[in-house]
């Protein structure tokens, strides 16, 4: 698959399938325009940490072959949900819409992008005339096992810890390594003030926008 | 939030991601500035999403205005046929699919017109033509 397909519209329903067809339709429209701008930019920036997340395992530093990025992923998810190309959205099942699409993308970008990516020979230098050198060794490897896939988290871990060097900095960032997402549970924790939390997790995210796993 | 159940740096990922954006309530400004910093074109993909969101807002009126239509018909065939209990049910049946979503004065409007019309007039409003024709005269009464 050169890309995605460019966005297209919505399939066509079958006359007295609308419901049916999209158990959430009638809250996908009463979204506002506002709603909505919120929405793809929330899912955008999630993709955009996922390809920061996987850097290490895409070639050319990250970016993604056939000109895609954060921002067509997203709307690619989009077109799929409501396009009929992916199980619609059920708020019975998944009452946010906003991680429904998230998991589309998750899965868009693991299924088919990474091992796109993978298939592409590496970039491993230029010649004389500064055209690209295919690095003809395979690409493929054997997936990691259940202790390597831990061993690598703990390394990625450590990785982040080292990024911070004041001590409440790199606690915070473990608390929330660690399952503790919510900045009160945190706080409790580390027996800190909430407004630090929140201050040291605006400076953690601030540093992490320009991480890239394997740097 | 999506999880990952298998594999360990997915669920790292997600449960950073989770954390650092827990509130939720970020201003849209700057989340659209840290994208654009990211060399991504932000506006582009607001866009083409927004327009995905419109084209799929116009399937569903139409799926539904179909779905109208044909129950529609099949509330007249049943009323010509003599199926209907009575022709009051029948014409209350055909005022709420024609009125659509508004159970107010377009409701009331319609049903006022259809009390006016005989069984051979009923039939012609299976016609979408003539059907379209009688829900504006009906919405200029309100």
């Amino acid at each position: 698959m050169d890309g995605f397909a460019a966005p297209s519209g919505p399939a066509v329903t079958g006359p007295g399938t609308a419901d049916l067809a999209h158990p959430g339709a009638g809250q996908i429209e009463a979204l506002s325009d506002a709603d909505l701008r919120a929405l793809i930019v929330d899912l955008t920036r999630y993709a955009a940490a996922l390809i920061r997340w996987y850097a290490g395992r895409l070639p050319r530093g990250g970016a993604l072959p056939f000109g895609e990025d954060a921002g067509s992923l997203a709307v690619e998810a989009i077109a799929r949900v409501l396009g009929g190309r992916r199980r619609p959205w059920d708020p019975s099942k998944e009452p946010s819409l906003l991680a429904y699409l998230k998991s589309v993308v998750k899965s868009i970008f693991t299924r088919e992008v990474l091992p796109r990516a993978k298939r592409d020979p590496e970039v491993s230098g230029v010649d004389a005339e500064g055209n690209d050198i295919a690095d003809e060794t395979p690409a493929s490897t054997p997936g990691p096992s259940a202790v390597d896939a831990e061993a690598e988290a703990e390394r990625v871990k450590n990785a982040l810890l080292a990024l911070f060097d004041v001590e409440e900095d790199q606690l915070v960032l473990l608390c929330m390594m660690e399952e503790q997402t919510k900045a009160a549970d945190i706080a409790a924790t580390l027996e800190m003030p909430v407004r630090d939390v929140y201050r040291i997790k605006q400076k953690i995210k601030r540093r992490l926008e320009t991480w890239r796993r394997g740097d | 939030m999506p999880r990952e159940q298998n594999d360990p740096r997915d669920a790292l990922f997600e449960r950073l991601y989770e954390a650092l954006h827990e509130d939720g309530v970020e201003d849209l400004a700057e989340q659209v500035a840290a994208l654009q910093r990211q060399d991504i074109d932000v506006e582009t993909t607001i866009a083409e999403g927004l327009q995905l969101f419109a084209a799929f807002r116009g399937q569903q009126k139409l799926a539904r205005a179909r779905v109208r239509v044909e129950r529609l018909q099949r509330a007249v065939q049943e009323f010509l046929h003599g199926t209907s209990d009575s022709m009051v049910a029948a014409r209350q049946e055909i005022a709420q699919l024609l009125a659509g979503e508004s159970r107010g004065r377009l409701y009331a409007a319609v049903h006022r017109k259809l009390e006016a019309v005989s069984a051979e007039d009923l039939q012609s409003l299976s016609d979408d033509a003539a059907l379209a024709a009688f829900l504006e005269r009906c919405a200029d009464e309100v």
